[in-house]
């Protein structure tokens, strides 16, 4: 084989130029703290890592969905928490006043406090979250129960995903919040305070109508009782929810760094590879392209 | 034999040692000139003298300057040319479009497209918040901008492209026309000198063949005169003397096509940088350009279909959420024209291209584009009824002719036209409930949950994927063919160093080997003058006698 002037020179400036262009290659890997630079560099690699960002997002909304259910369903439950307490102030009153030694008089300072009460009941149905009713069912923008305690909302039950195909009611309506046996939490107690102020009957009739709000009254405990395990229910179930959320939001990321993230150590020495190759191509290749017969004739 | 003859013998000597030394030094001066081949003096003895009865040599004589050359290996890196230009373009081509789709680095539609169908779940937990509304309604625009910045990155390199086209013919036809100047300097120096003699020539015409080699495919012979004739789909570009030029032309659509002599003949260039452009251009247009337009086309339709069905807080129905598709049309016709072209039913548009062909002034086929099944045949024609097909309504007016043919297509001003349709004024009417607000109540997002719903379907329209799952197919189809591109520059690009290695091998000038000859001449040429100042002496010698 003859070797010419050319093709020495052409061999180490193309030897020079490919480990130019991989190192080109490996800092940019570097300097981005990615592997896969553009979709060519791993077709495969890339398309995985797009889908794993889908689905990043997609855990990343469910989450968000999550928190905002959370939050209202909590409130919710404070709410119905508020509720219990005033019925079981009216339970002790109306044991109060069964009693047979009260007084009309006695019987209308408790019928104040029990309209008290109804008046606390009807505000906490009133309650709006961010501005929403959250007893009106999907009419949001009405007030659940009109001044003779007619429920206004509808039943509908606000939906949120929290996970692909999973979705989960936020509200309560309020048809199935306050009412007991057909009747409204508020009514009850309404219909208690007349029984408190009634005056005409004969003590006995009053006394017993009294008493026979008990057991309504028990009844409304049992159902704010029930309507409280359920919020909690669902409480816990989101809280699940999110916790596996979590743990997918993690192997999702691994997922993505493997994919698509620089292995340092290994790009560094990949590095440090190419310099030697580099500065030993310039040593040798100096001297090969500049020596030359015409050094030695003089 | 007389002592004169000495003379002779020592002039001869001379003369061949400078025009060895000029031969060697022509080859160090041209140690670095693309496609120069190395030349060498060949000597040979000048006629011997029959002296009683044995020859004596009468010195030495320059038989040829002989070209080191290789007809074998010049076809191959010709061959080889037209394969690395070839994939020289296709490589640059794709490189650039996969910037477009670079999801590596956040370019690309992913974010967006993501971002647009998530944000309905906000919708569908917040249904009355007009925050959420206004937020869906800028990420719709973050969409359809990025898909139309897309679009005009991909047309721009498509334009690129064009450009480059038409300037690659250019450069084939100042290359065709230099060649057949040199054939005529071939012709007329080697008339008087023979074959092959007019090496300095016949070097730069191969370095002008092989030039062409990296823009176009091309077939070529030597005639006996030494004459190059060059093909192109059988087609002359370079007979003798004679060059003839390749044009273009631009078609409607800015599309470059290359013609000869008025008939076009784009299809048979395969080779070379023409080649690859023409081949990519394909390939960017109905791979990367046509899917994504078909990708946005689907989820207008998809999303207006279910935003029409959906009401509005302000109970208003039936409104589109995006522009409404429309349907492009180019004729190709004298006589007849396209007056409109509509949507009938956005159900049925199924998002393939159609052409209608008339086989005769009154009779059409309508045809799908891509695939080529017939979707209405032998249809009669009257002028400005409407023919309709697959969710399409076009009315053609004029009289049209046999041949006449008429593209229809529902993609190609899909992106163009991709704009929201709603108004921050109309926040009311995102349709995020599936049924009056009035009597449903307002917190019903049931539309907006299924809005998102979309993003997990699969479509016909869309070969059976998602949205996401689609548009993931063209990035992996851009990297995949950017990445065979790119293995193909490599190795033509290794291919063509070793032959032009094995090229050098054989006339590339080597400084070593001619600084020996230059001392090998220097030493023969004084040598040689040494044989002049002795045959004096010698004469001086006897006239002293």
């Amino acid at each position: 084989m003859r070797i010419t002037s050319f093709t020495i020179f052409n061999q180490v400036t193309r030897s020079l130029q490919e480990n130019l262009r991989k190192m080109g290659i490996y800092s940019d890997r570097l300097t981005s703290g990615k592997r896969i630079n553009k979709p060519s560099d791993d077709v495969s690699g890339m398309s995985n890592a797009m889908d794993y960002k889908v689905n990043l997002n997609e855990i990343e909304q469910y989450k968000r969905n999550i928190n905002d259910a959370l939050g209202q369903l909590e409130f919710t439950d404070t709410i119905m928490s508020s509720v219990f307490v005033q019925i079981d102030a009216a339970m002790g009153l109306t044991t109060q006043a069964s009693n047979g030694v009260m007084t009309p008089e006695g019987r209308a300072s408790i019928a104040v406090e029990v309209s008290n009460l109804r008046d606390e009941v009807i505000r906490l149905s009133q309650t709006t979250f961010k501005g929403r009713y959250i007893f009106s069912g999907y009419k949001t923008d009405t007030m659940p129960f009109d001044d003779s305690f007619a429920y206004q909302g509808n039943s509908g039950e606000i939906n949120v995903l929290i996970d692909r195909d999973s979705t989960m009611a936020v509200n309560i309506p309020g048809d199935e919040a306050f009412s007991v046996g057909g009747e409204t939490i508020m009514e009850i107690l309404d219909n208690l305070t007349a029984a408190l102020e009634d005056t005409s009957s004969d003590p006995v009739t009053i006394r017993d109508t009294i008493s026979a709000f008990l057991t309504q009254l028990d009844n409304a405990i049992d159902q704010i009782s029930n309507v409280r395990a359920n919020v909690g229910a669902k409480i816990k179930r989101l809280e699940d929810q999110q916790s596996s959320l979590d743990d997918r939001n993690l192997s999702y990321n691994t997922l993505l760094s493997n994919a698509q993230d620089t292995d340092i150590a290994d790009t560094v020495s990949e590095i440090a590879k190419i310099q030697v190759a580099l500065e030993s191509l310039r040593a040798s290749g100096s001297k090969v392209i500049s020596q030359s017969l015409l050094d030695y004739l003089r | 034999m007389s002592l004169f003859g000495l003379f002779d013998i020592g002039k001869s000597a001379i003369f061949a040692s400078q025009t060895a030394l000029n031969v060697v030094s022509n080859n160090i001066a041209n140690v670095n000139t693309p496609g120069y081949s190395r030349q060498e003096v060949v000597l040979e003895i000048a006629n011997p003298l029959e002296v009683r009865g044995d020859f004596l040599g009468r010195g030495v004589k320059t038989a040829d300057i002989r070209r080191h050359y290789d007809k074998f290996l010049h076809l191959q890196i010709i061959g080889q040319n037209q394969s690395f230009g070839r994939s020289y373009s296709l490589d640059k081509g794709l490189s650039r479009i996969e910037q477009v789709f670079n999801e590596a680095r956040n370019l690309g539609l992913l974010n967006s497209l993501d971002a647009f169908f998530n944000q309905w779940q906000e919708v569908a937990t917040n249904p009355e918040g007009e925050v959420q509304r206004a937020t869906l309604l800028q990420k719709a625009q973050t969409l359809t901008q990025t898909a139309k910045q897309m679009e005009s990155s991909i047309v721009g390199i498509l334009e690129d492209i064009n450009g480059e086209i038409e300037n690659i013919v250019t450069d084939i036809n100042s290359l065709t026309s230099q060649i057949s100047d040199l054939n005529n300097k071939v012709l007329q120096l080697e008339s008087g000198l023979g074959m092959e003699k007019a090496s300095y020539i016949r070097d730069q015409r191969d370095k002008l063949l092989n030039d062409l080699a990296g823009l176009t495919d091309y077939s070529w012979y030597e005639d006996s005169n030494g004459a190059v004739n060059i093909m192109v789909g059988g087609k002359s570009l370079v007979t003798e003397k004679q060059s003839y030029d390749l044009s273009t032309s631009v078609d409607s659509g800015g599309e470059v096509a290359v013609t000869y002599n008025g008939g076009e003949i784009t299809s048979f260039f395969t080779k070379g940088e023409l080649g690859g452009l023409l081949d990519v251009r394909d390939d960017i247009q109905e791979n990367s350009l046509i899917s994504l337009r078909r990708l946005i086309a689907s989820i207008v339709s998809q999303t207006n279909t279910l935003h029409n069905a959906g009401y509005g807080l302000d109970s208003s129905t039936g409104n589109d959420f995006f522009g409404a598709l429309q349907i492009s049309t180019e004729d190709d016709s004298s006589g007849a024209y396209i007056s409109s072209a509509v949507v009938s039913d956005a159900a049925s548009v199924t998002l393939d291209e159609y052409d209608i062909n008339f086989t005769d002034a009154s009779t059409y086929d309508v045809v799908n584009h891509e695939t080529g099944d017939a979707v209405l045949s032998g249809q009669t024609y009257s002028a400005g009824g409407t023919i309709s097909f697959e969710g399409i309504d076009v009315v053609i007016d004029g009289s049209p002719a046999a041949g006449d043919s008429f593209f229809i297509s529902p993609l190609s001003g899909a992106i163009a036209n991709f704009d929201v349709d709603l108004t921050d004024a109309d926040l009311e009417k995102i349709a995020a409930s599936d049924s009056d607000t009035a009597i449903a109540g307002v917190a019903n997002g049931v539309n907006a949950l299924q809005m998102y719903d979309l993003y997990h379907d699969s479509y016909d329209a869309l070969s059976g994927a998602t949205f996401e799952g689609y548009y993931r197919g063209i990035v992996s189809n851009v990297g995949v063919m950017s990445k065979a591109a790119m293995d193909s520059l490599t190795f033509d690009d290794n291919m063509l160093f070793e032959l032009q290695k094995k090229r050098d091998e054989l006339t590339g000038v080597s400084l070593d080997e001619e600084a020996a000859n230059l001392i090998r001449y220097q030493r023969a040429f004084e040598a040689g003058a040494r044989i002049l100042t002795m045959t004096d002496d010698l004469l001086e010698t006897i006239i002293n006698l």
